[in-house]
């Protein structure tokens, strides 16, 4: 094999020489996305490091469990890495593949309707108790996790799935269950709700 | 005369002896290729016939898929572990009058140092 | 007042629609969804309207950054997925087509997977420094021999490197590798620079200075 550097070839700057392995790391989320739908584990590995963890997030706090969470953003990565060649645009693979995993979390819900009495689907995932959480810093955050927790859970579904992961009004009605007007009305007063909790807003 | 799976393993062990091929590939399932570096693909739970016997009439086929190291060229290693295959096929398990097929596939070209 | 979360809004129950200077709060939060596009005036000279529609980005903006700062706190928890995910889609990666190779006995077939030039291309591609490479494309029938294949790779460059050495060195690397392992009648290779990352050095704060 030939060196990677002939001579004469020495760049004109000074070479910082990032590794393959921190190339990787550090690269745009178009370029991990392009090399995964080519078959790069390890491209498809950086993402979902560097993003499996808000899904996580998002996840539990959309179905209200902790445990489910890490099953839904498996299964969504899973889905993701099998359906790459439908990602038209790399560089906005993360919401694509938020979209997943909200679909998947609708999916659990549905199942849940099925076997569940409506009456108490579940209660909210509690904030977590870490101590290091609670600092200054911290307080802001938490006031978010505070307002978000003291919706509705049907609330507070909506407004996760329109301000996180985009859904349309007629989309987050279909994956619910309820009508597009149902879901504007949800809106509302959940926007409302968090707008007179957290920004004073009247 | 040895039986098939006998002369499966035989065949595995041709192969993986083959300069060059630095791993064996269940062919059954067929999905079953590592992309992405040699240690993982020796860590599935290796079951130890990995290369595919099939007998049809007189007609015997033989079929490994392999992962072969980036600083030989492949072609030429795949050539050798066929070649090395057909031998111990012919040696083993097939009859006077009948013929082998055998079938190589590398599904990873695998840098030397991973 | 009962916890709000004992009541779930009946349907028929539609909040009264809040107006703002004019406008529903829907309509500005439709329009703060669209990024605040087309260009509407009215909302945008309208103190009371630009009042609710930064309370309402900031809002946003809030909820965002509390999914992200509390994914950033619970970091351990992913290697048990990841590692799952992982184990799992390493069983899975798609073979691709199948890239035969000659052979003098017909009683002899040797063939390539799709898949393994692709992780060829790469390993050949991350070996060179100063360029990630993005996507490869092998355009022409693969499957027949001889057919003749244009290959277009798509890179990004690291900054501080001249990008037409890097760009040509990574067209001889990948031709070199494609010669010497497949059988390919590669007729092209085009590189596109679509991009240019910094370097860990010059990424870090007084990079300049590290050695």
């Amino acid at each position: 094999m030939e060196s990677d550097v002939a001579p004469g070839d020495t760049p004109t700057r000074r070479v910082s020489r990032t590794s393959a392995n921190d190339r990787l790391s550090d690269a745009a989320d178009a370029t991990l996305a392009s090399r995964a739908a080519d078959g790069d584990v390890a491209a498809f590995e950086v993402l979902a490091r560097r993003h499996g963890p808000l899904m996580r997030v998002f996840a539990a706090k959309l179905l209200g469990s902790d445990i489910e969470s890490d099953d839904v953003v498996q299964e969504a990565f899973l889905t993701g890495w099998r359906r790459l060649d439908e990602l038209d645009d790399p560089a906005r693979v993360r919401n694509w593949l938020m979209r997943i995993v909200s679909n998947r979390a609708i999916d659990r819900l549905r199942v849940r309707r099925v076997h569940e009495d409506i009456a108490d689907w579940d209660p909210a995932a509690p904030p977590s108790q870490d101590p290091s959480r609670i600092v200054e810093t911290q307080l802001q955050l938490d006031a978010v996790w505070v307002a978000l927790d003291k919706l509705p859970t049907i609330q507070r579904r909506c407004w996760l799935l329109r301000e996180t992961a985009g859904f349309s009004y007629s989309e987050i009605a279909e994956a619910l269950d309820l009508t597009p007007a149902t879901v504007r009305g949800l809106l509302a007063r959940s926007r409302k709700f968090l707008l007179n909790e957290l920004e004073a807003w009247r | 005369m040895i039986d098939d799976r006998a002369l499966a393993r035989a065949l595995t062990d041709a192969v993986l002896a083959t300069p060059g091929i630095v791993a064996v590939f269940p062919v059954k399932p067929i999905l079953h290729a590592a992309s992405e570096g040699i240690a993982n693909a020796l860590d599935l739970d290796e079951p130890e016939v990995l290369v595919d016997v099939d007998r049809s009439d007189s007609l015997l086929t033989v079929t490994a898929h392999v992962a072969t190291t980036s600083d030989c060229s492949t072609p030429e290693v795949l050539g050798r572990a066929a070649e090395a295959l057909r031998a111990v096929a012919e040696l083993e398990g097939v009859e006077p009058a009948g013929s082998i097929v055998v079938f190589v596939k590398a599904r990873l070209i695998a840098d030397p140092e991973a | 007042m009962t916890d709000p979360r004992d009541h779930a809004a009946p349907p028929g129950d539609a909040a009264p629609v809040e107006m703002i200077d004019g406008h529903s709060v829907d309509e500005l939060d439709a329009y703060l969804a669209a990024g605040r596009t087309p260009y509407d005036p009215a909302i945008e000279n309208s103190a009371a309207c630009l009042l609710y529609l930064s309370a309402l980005a900031r809002l946003r903006e809030r909820s965002w950054d509390a999914l992200t700062h509390e994914a950033e706190n619970t970091p351990d928890r992913d290697e048990l997925w990841i590692t799952g995910l992982l184990d799992t889609i390493r069983d899975e990666v798609r073979a691709g087509r199948d890239i035969p190779l000659h052979h003098p006995d017909p009683a002899i077939r040797l063939t390539l997977t799709e898949a393994a030039v692709h992780g060829l291309i790469r390993a050949a591609a991350d070996a060179l420094d100063g360029v990630l490479l993005s996507r490869t494309v092998l355009d022409g029938d693969i499957t027949q021999p001889g057919a003749p294949i244009s290959l277009t790779l798509t890179a990004a460059i690291e900054y501080g490197f001249t990008v037409v050495d890097r760009a040509e060195l990574l067209r001889a690397t990948v031709q070199s590798a494609l010669t010497q392992h497949t059988e390919l009648a590669v007729t092209s290779v085009d590189v596109i620079i679509e991009d240019v990352y910094l370097g860990r050095d010059a990424a870090a704060p007084g990079g300049e200075a590290a050695s």
